[in-house]
């Protein structure tokens, strides 16, 4: 419950989100999310969040160069941004087991989605670790 | 133009703050058309072919998100310890520009890729 209020925290502070969820990083289950307009769709969403993690994880295992590989290993951030909307992907938690993404339309600020997500990162991690 | 192109890249190497690495490729084909890379023993080639397979695999997950938010992908930035990947495509989705950087300044940064991925594809397409 405290985690789902923590992630509508971090929706209202943003103001215009398309959906925010939290997904176990391991089995790509949702934990927790919502979406004002897009709740029948949060499963395929996080399925989609889950795949892009998973590209850069397996970016990671096939690396070649053990810096790369090094520096694939703590990945914290992954944010995407397409002609529609902007994608925040986050491994917040130290162990990387559980994954928050974050959709907004285009025209929100980069900056103000991550200052909206950084001002609660902290209970954000702390709820995680609850989990 | 490949000489256009490697003076290019050289010069937004020395512009962007503490980059690591830069490189313009063709999505299409995956080549790359220019780079600088202070990373000793990667091959440019690999890099590029990984770069455009990401950014295809990308694209095809968007899929799975509602189509009237997923939109066709114009730039990604991973973030990892101490380093910043941006990869930035053209409107027209023919080249990206990919820098890595020690920096944190990710504003500069999307400046600067910008303006040479503007510039690289004046030299490449000529508008």
């Amino acid at each position: 419950m405290k985690f789902t209020e923590i992630l509508k925290k971090i929706d209202e502070s943003i103001g215009r989100c398309y959906f925010v969820v939290a997904f176990d990083l391991e089995s790509g289950l949702p934990i927790s999310g919502f979406s004002r307009q897009y709740q029948d769709s949060l499963e395929s969403i996080t399925a989609a969040n889950k795949q892009m993690i998973d590209i850069v994880l397996k970016g990671q295992q096939q690396a070649r160069l053990p810096v790369i590989r090094a520096a694939l290993k703590n990945f914290k951030e992954l944010i995407l941004e397409t002609s529609k909307s902007t994608f925040v992907i986050l491994l917040p938690r130290p162990d990387k087991k559980i994954a928050v993404a974050v959709g907004v339309p285009k025209d929100v600020q980069l900056g103000w989605v991550k200052y909206s997500i950084q001002r609660h990162y902290d209970e954000l991690v702390d709820a995680l670790q609850e989990l | 133009m490949e000489e256009a192109l490697k003076s290019l890249v050289q010069e937004m190497k020395n512009e962007i703050p503490d980059a690591i690495a830069v490189g313009i490729f063709s999505i299409k084909d995956g080549l790359i058309l220019a780079h600088q890379f202070d990373i000793p023993g990667t091959d440019p080639n690999i890099a590029s072919a990984v770069h455009a397979n990401v950014f295809r695999t990308f694209e095809r997950f968007l899929g799975l998100v509602p189509e009237e938010i997923a939109g066709s992908l114009k730039a990604i930035t991973l973030s990892v310890e101490g380093a910043f990947f941006f990869i930035l495509v053209d409107d027209e989705e023919r080249l990206a520009i990919i820098t890595a950087t020690r920096s944190s300044n990710l504003g500069i940064l999307r400046v600067l890729a910008r303006k040479y991925l503007d510039k690289a594809v004046e030299i490449v397409f000529g508008s």
